[in-house]
């Protein structure tokens, strides 16, 4: 399973808070978008004010122990893998909602560490979120906590989200061990956005609904009511999507400038560097297969696999609706 | 947590002596109301009074009001008698909450059902009166 990745990254931007307690999958599914009674292993989520915009994005695990030489889910603890920036404010946020409520909530951030394993145009068999365990590859040992090691719950197309305590041993893996930055470039290649990026926005702008993360028929939790009556009375005309500058020249920061086709104005740019970055683009007025000019430069959008058909899958959606 | 039930109460003489709390003004309920919970515990709810609660994590705006019929009264309760009879009961930490609101019971299509018509101490509440945000200096 883990031969067809070929790198590997420490994800020393994420931590591991775990909530646990009799009441804690009860507190989660009262104020996070997803269903916590379909998670699997992993499953991405938002947690949203009640105005409806983005706290924070987490990914929630289920962590299993060990029981009469069985591996079991514990049914009274989820560690959430959150942001470490945003971390604080989120303990906050969930602290206000516990009157009355037995719950603990513990840091992990010197214990649990969380990886990656991804790798260009990766097709996984399994479904995200589910749990790997392949026997001939298992990096699992045995412990108070079994290592989590789960599809990508957001999308496989980038690869697989680790939670173990120490570094996995990657030799017979045939894998290149990189940096932060080179995972940030994969994930933000394929729309998928984290942390800061997602902070104070509404959760379609930031393609949540296109990442398994948005349960809309689960019923009422905070923020709810805007963001059911957003997807389905409102339409959603900008989203934030990557792209590439065609142009060869491009040591020039583009960030806060404008796109333009023509006369038109098309987007903004939210963040650049390098060849590569991410605007803010009303989407349904133009063709995203051209190239786009941002002041003397050319743009074209990247559109990976999944995004490209979710987006098309959300376009049809918004004109069956006319 | 002291426990007694409203039956045994009822026939002590000196029931000052129990550490509960009546309400003065803290909250008010309408003469609809107060017909309601009274019809109520002439049929289905026999020495039995309404209760107000509130949970954390629930519904849209983060906490959701409880409405049920009780017959035990905790020692940091707040009661609301009406001819030495007890109809309505909230415990601290909601009354924290639910301070200088007004309770409502509406009968119409859609629900039957007790609900808090103003709430001074939410900035928010949802469409279906179930829940509410409280303000932010109450948390």
């Amino acid at each position: 399973m883990l031969k067809k990745l070929s790198h590997f990254a420490r994800l020393d931007n994420r931590s591991i808070v775990s909530i646990k307690g009799r009441d804690a999958c009860e507190i989660l599914q009262g104020i996070t978008t997803n269903d916590l009674r379909q998670i699997q292993q992993s499953q991405s989520t938002l947690f949203l004010n009640t105005n409806g915009r983005v706290i924070c994005e987490a990914i929630l695990h289920r962590p299993q122990i060990q029981k009469n030489d069985e591996w079991q889910y514990c049914n009274d603890e989820i560690w959430m893998d959150i942001d470490k920036e945003i971390k604080s404010s989120l303990i906050n946020h969930i602290k206000k909602f516990l009157i009355r409520k037995k719950v603990q909530i513990t840091d992990y951030e010197d214990q649990l560490h969380v990886f990656q394993v991804y790798g260009p145009q990766v097709k996984l068999s399994n479904k995200e979120g589910e749990a790997i365990t392949d026997p001939n590859n298992d990096l699992s040992e045995e412990g108070d906590y079994r290592n989590i090691v789960a599809v990508d719950p957001r999308s496989s197309s980038i690869g697989i989200r680790m939670v173990t305590n120490e570094m996995p041993d990657l030799k017979e893996n045939d894998i290149k061990v990189q940096d932060l930055a080179h995972f940030e470039i994969s994930r933000l290649t394929e729309a998928i956005f984290e942390g800061k990026e997602v902070v104070n926005k509404i959760p379609f702008q930031v393609n949540f609904d296109f990442w398994n993360s948005i349960n809309l028929s689960k019923g009422c939790y905070v923020g709810q009511e805007l963001t059911a009556r957003t997807y389905h009375t409102g339409v959603i005309r900008k989203r934030l999507l990557p792209f590439k500058i065609v142009s060869n020249d491009n040591t020039d920061n583009l960030e806060d400038q404008i796109i333009i086709n023509g006369e038109q104005e098309v987007g903004k740019v939210v963040k650049s560097s390098n060849n590569f970055g991410i605007a803010n683009v009303n989407y349904l007025d133009i063709d995203l297969e051209k190239e786009y000019q941002v002041g003397n430069k050319i743009i074209s959008f990247i559109l990976q696999e999944k995004l490209r058909s979710n987006l098309i899958k959300y376009i049809e959606l918004i004109q069956s609706r006319k | 947590m002291l426990r007694i039930s409203k039956t045994l109460f009822s026939n002590l003489n000196n029931i000052n002596r129990f550490a509960y709390h009546t309400i003065s003004d803290q909250i008010q309920l309408t003469d609809f109301c107060i017909k309601e919970i009274q019809r109520k515990q002439t049929t289905k709810f026999r020495n039995k009074f309404l209760r107000l609660g509130v949970d954390g994590a629930q519904g849209c705006s983060g906490f959701k009001y409880s409405f049920n019929f009780d017959d035990q009264i905790l020692d940091d309760d707040y009661v609301l008698k009406l001819q030495n009879e007890i109809i309505f009961v909230v415990d601290e930490i909601t009354l924290k909450f639910v301070n200088g609101c007004v309770i409502d019971y509406e009968d119409k299509m859609i629900r039957a059902a007790f609900y808090v018509q103003e709430n001074p101490n939410a900035e928010k509440s949802c469409s279906c009166k179930a829940s509410f945000a409280p303000k932010p200096e109450l948390l």
